[in-house]
């Protein structure tokens, strides 16, 4: 693997490169690593950064600190996220990280900009919800043909929004600390699933129906075990079902 | 040229100051924009990758080498797949080591992290940039960056008022 060296003269010094050699969708792409906060904050840095805030490829929406560390309530929260999703380009969106506390005041808001991030045909989407309470999500199924990863924290998630038909290019999906409230699981396309300290509380079994799955990780769930349907792709599985989990029976990973 | 080495396909890679690297298919094609080149069977001789420098490009090579999946060779997409815990957290580990680079080397890294499509390293160095600054004040920004401020004193008063939604 090492190089030939064809020539034997030395290759040129490196141009020293900054960040003013970098094309305006390449400084779009770092900025969506920060959090919108701050990436707003950069149109004062200098002229050339004035716009460059309205057309990153991401955005993630946080909690936003006080210097005292002292939480912002959501409607200020809401009221920046407003203003944000009005005043950018309608550029698409590559990712979109939703992660902050949030009570019921907001979650209509969460919806809404949820639909927002899937018209901008956002890849990968992750809605993360922070605290002790659980989150209701509204229960529409995502429809997007673009959404290829969705992560999942802190959420009740409804029977309808399992059904991810209306999701073609869904294949990573993990769902962390949720309330499955629904029987079944299902996507054609999925090829990773990961469901980690997740329950039910539904008298019903949670079918899991996605014939594509290639790795599976199951860990800690409580309510009854789910039902696994057939797989025929699955390389890797890792399942750990804890103590909450009731009516095992490991035959069905045969 | 592609030749073959103990049952593998390799690809010659060569860079504008006239080195060359022969590195395996699969590593290439950790690459989109290679494999796209592969895949349209545009590599039969030597690729040329234009304005990245044999320094950087063997350091994108080195990161395409530790990245290429080393099981279930079936050609599908790697980056995608869910790699086993272990295997991750010593990615992640190798990956700060491996980014442990100048500024200048950073930008350059972007820069052709873009240009031949490697999701992974475009999101390594995009990230450790925006680590260095993120939490810094403006000026401690403008300074990492090598940005001078050319705004007038009242051009900056009139965008910081057009979003003081972002400043509050």
């Amino acid at each position: 693997m090492a190089p030939k060296k064809k020539r034997k003269s030395a290759p040129p010094e490196t141009v020293s490169t900054t960040v003013h050699d970098l094309p305006d969708n390449l400084l779009q792409h770092v900025l969506s690593f920060l959090p919108a906060q701050e990436s707003v904050r950069t149109c004062v840095l200098a002229r050339r950064w004035r716009h460059l805030w309205k057309s990153t490829t991401g955005l993630r929406i946080l909690d936003l600190v006080l210097d005292d560390d002292e939480d912002i309530s959501f409607q200020d929260l809401r009221k920046f996220v407003e203003h944000l999703l009005m005043l950018r380009e309608r550029t698409d969106l590559e990712s979109v990280e939703m992660k902050f506390h949030c009570y019921y005041e907001g979650e209509s808001y969460v919806s809404l900009w949820t639909r927002f991030a899937l018209i901008c045909k956002v890849r990968v989407l992750t809605l993360h919800i922070l605290g002790e309470e659980y989150f209701t999500l509204d229960g529409l199924p995502l429809v997007s043909r673009h959404l290829k990863t969705l992560h999942l924290h802190g959420l009740i998630l409804q029977k309808s929004f399992l059904d991810f038909a209306s999701c073609p290019a869904l294949e990573n999906l993990k769902m962390g600390v949720c309330k499955i409230n629904g029987c079944k699981i299902s996507s054609l396309s999925l090829k990773h699933l990961s469901i980690t300290s997740c329950g039910c509380d539904l008298d019903c079994r949670l079918n899991v129906s996605t014939p594509g799955l290639v790795s599976l990780k199951l860990d800690r769930f409580s309510g009854k075990t789910p039902f696994l349907e057939n797989m025929p792709l699955l390389q890797t599985a890792c399942v750990n079902l804890g103590m909450g989990c009731e009516g095992v029976c490991l035959s069905i990973f045969c | 040229m592609a030749t073959r080495e103990a049952g593998k396909k390799m690809i010659m890679l060569k860079s504008p100051d006239g080195m060359e690297f022969e590195v395996e298919e699969a590593v290439a094609m950790e690459s989109q924009t290679i494999r796209k080149m592969i895949e349209d069977d545009c590599a039969d001789t030597a690729i040329l990758i234009p304005n990245i420098n044999s320094k950087i490009l063997s350091r994108v090579i080195e990161y395409c080498n530790k990245h290429v999946p080393t099981t279930g060779a079936t050609g599908a997409a790697a980056s995608d797949t869910v790699a086993p815990a272990a295997l991750a957290e010593d990615l992640k580990i190798w990956d700060a080591e491996f980014i442990k680079v100048n500024r200048a080397t950073r930008f350059n890294l972007i820069q052709a992290a873009s240009y031949l499509n490697i999701k992974g390293l475009l999101d390594l160095t995009s990230q450790t940039t925006i680590d260095t600054i993120s939490d810094n004040s403006l000026e401690e920004i403008r300074s990492f960056l090598s940005t001078k401020n050319d705004y007038l004193p009242e051009e900056e008063q009139t965008i910081r008022r057009e979003n003081q939604w972002a400043f509050q």
